[in-house]
């Protein structure tokens, strides 16, 4: 069978770092490279953290890119109050000499799009701003990737940084709005799916009595969020987003979707970075994406422990 | 038992007409008086509406008669809902009374003023009026105990993805009503999506008998038709669950949250963003109602036309 080949941009992040873990651990796919922007913390710790994951993952052949600083528009903001100012709640990757290419993140993704046309799936995982740049920079690069599955937004359910927005889309609102108008075939993982996508503390314990170190180091940075997805979400677990967003990726069978149009407010007072989706109004606008919004949650604890114990 | 005084104002409207039904039908509940407001349709003819509204149920209660359009919007109407009349369907008695010479928000100023205890507002149009009697009469809001609206969606919006009509109609009135202070019960889409009556409910309602049953029927059936092409099971009757909270608490559920009008965003405008999860810090503005007893519901419209059957 050939292999899912995957290009993955990031913002490390705790569950970037999860789901990079995963990726490297799944059987049936190729990762093409990966790239970082500034996100759950600035780029000049989502970069550093990258590559120390490319290497703790066993991928050191996976080339690392740059990626933009700040979004394309509007203010930056950070999550470091989820992710800790190094990004990985303090917690190190060991020491490695992998250094980032000199090609920029947009150059790379269109070099390998190009290279595989149709075949390549761009899973992003933190602000829109470096696909963005990649889609003005490069017109042809929407039609030439196979899809872009997207950890972003929140459809029916509150947002998580303002109440109408997720911290990935307000983190660059312009950049989603013209990742949503390019013409790719975009697959949408919102809240309102990544918050039903969890560990149970009985499976957390069971992950990091695996074995591996990678085992070990997602079980132990997701378990610290356990608390806090208790408090604020009322799930008693670990909340999995980008997993989420890459399950999407490998098993999509686990997941329940439904075509639709969503645009991102940018212009708003209370509403800025809000994904303004159409899957339940009268206007019925015309498609531009998949929306992801619901999960088989047992079977996806039971996907993400399967992965890892092949770490 | 005392009655609870009550003020209606809508924009007739068939479930502005069903409300206003339950409305007149409900011991618990004495009339006030009766506003109109541009919105399904133009003022002219919801005020026509109103006046027939009211003769054909034997509403006796000064009438106020609203102005032409909304605070700063351009006026928009809801033909395809509603029809050319607004209200269209079965024929309905001629008007038994002239408007008063006082425009809406002030007769509704008159009224509370005089009431012998502070009264309800049920507003099941667009928020003009409301928002004119409290940008004119601050001090009367402590006259005022609380509002029952129907408007918004805190999950999506019908008109457009994002707003529901009655607040996208003028959402600067919107604004000032959800700021005001006042206890506020929002019958948005989240709950009115659900208070669904089905093709079997209509002819039950009119078997019950009574040239009201009749209407009410037809009404219903006429108001169906739309609902049916988008692609809805039943009816829903919106307006109705602003007056059944009123009398029937028990047969919904909800929670209290913050509750935000955007009246800036390019998709945003005019809706209703909750902050259920409190992370502006602001402390409740409305009792959001989110789930009915449909069965409960359907009874309570059922007997109600039971009222003017020929004894």
């Amino acid at each position: 069978m050939d292999k899912k080949l995957l290009f993955i941009d990031c913002d490390p992040g705790v569950d970037d770092a999860a789901a990079l873990l995963m990726a490297a651990a799944a059987p049936g796919v190729q990762i093409l490279g990966l790239s970082a922007v500034a996100g759950n913390v600035p780029l000049e710790r989502t970069l550093p953290n990258t590559l120390a994951l490319a290497a703790f993952m066993g991928t050191e052949e996976v080339p690392v890119y740059a990626g933009a600083s700040g979004p394309i528009s509007g203010p930056a903001i950070t999550a470091v109050h989820v992710h800790g100012e190094d990004g990985l709640r303090g917690h190190e990757l060991p020491p490695h000499n992998l250094k980032a290419r000199e090609e920029t993140a947009w150059d790379a993704l269109y070099r390998e799009a190009l290279a595989h046309p149709g075949e390549v799936t761009l899973l992003a995982l933190g602000p829109l701003t470096n696909v963005a740049i990649a889609f003005a920079k490069h017109p042809r690069l929407p039609e030439l990737l196979k899809e872009v599955v997207l950890m972003g937004g929140a459809a029916a359910v509150p947002g998580n940084v303002s109440p109408a927005a997720e911290f990935n889309i307000l983190a660059d609102p312009a950049a989603a709005e013209a990742v949503f108008r390019a013409g790719a075939r975009v697959v949408v993982c919102p809240l309102d799916v990544t918050e039903k996508s969890y560990l149970t503390p009985e499976e957390l314990e069971e992950l990091a009595g695996q074995g591996s170190a990678q085992a070990r180091y997602f079980a132990t940075v997701m378990g610290e969020t356990v608390p806090w997805c208790q408090e604020g979400y009322g799930v008693n677990g670990a909340i999995l987003h980008d997993p989420a967003a890459l399950m999407y990726v490998l098993q999509p069978g686990l997941f329940t979707g439904k075509k639709c149009w969503i645009g991102v407010e940018t212009q708003g007072q209370v509403s800025r970075g809000k994904t303004v989706c159409d899957a339940f109004s009268d206007a019925k606008k015309e498609p531009n994406c998949t929306l992801v919004y619901d999960v088989d949650r047992p079977a996806f604890g039971r996907a993400v422990l399967d992965i890892m114990a092949r770490s | 038992m005392p009655k609870i005084p009550i003020l209606l104002d809508g924009d007739p409207g068939h479930d502005d007409a069903i409300a206003w039904m339950l409305a007149a039908a409900s011991p618990e509940l004495e009339i006030l008086c009766v506003t109109s407001v541009g919105g399904n349709q133009s003022i002219d003819k919801t005020t026509y509406n109103a006046l027939r509204i009211m003769a054909l149920l034997g509403i006796q209660a000064p009438m106020g008669r609203g102005g032409p359009r909304p605070l700063l919007s351009p006026a928009m109407t809801a033909p395809s809902v509603h029809g050319e009349s607004g209200l269209d369907g079965p024929a309905l008695p001629e008007p038994l009374q002239e408007p008063e010479a006082l425009s809406a928000p002030a007769l509704m100023a008159r009224v509370i003023a005089q009431a012998r205890e502070p009264v309800t507002l049920v507003p099941t149009g667009p928020l003009t009026n409301v928002a004119a009697l409290l940008l004119a009469h601050p001090e009367l809001k402590g006259r005022i105990k609380g509002i029952s609206l129907m408007g918004g969606g805190i999950a999506h919006g019908n008109w457009t993805p994002a707003a529901e009509f009655n607040i996208l109609a003028d959402p600067e009135a919107a604004d000032i009503v959800f700021r005001s202070g006042i206890p506020i019960t929002m019958a948005g889409l989240d709950v009115t999506e659900q208070a669904l009556l089905f093709p079997a409910d209509f002819e039950r309602i009119r078997a019950v008998g009574g040239p009201v049953a009749q209407v009410v029927a037809d009404w219903l059936e006429f108001f169906y038709q739309f609902h049916r092409s988008m692609g809805y099971p039943g009816a829903p009757i919106h307006d109705a669950v602003a007056v059944a909270w009123l009398t029937h608490p028990e047969l919904f559920s909800g929670r209290d949250m913050y509750v935000s009008v955007e009246t800036a965003g390019r998709y945003c405008r005019g809706s209703t963003i909750g902050d259920p999860r409190g992370r502006l810090g602001m402390p409740a503005n409305a009792h959001v109602l989110l789930g009915v007893d449909r069965e409960g519901f359907a009874r309570l419209l059922t007997q109600a036309v039971g009222c003017w059957k020929e004894g």
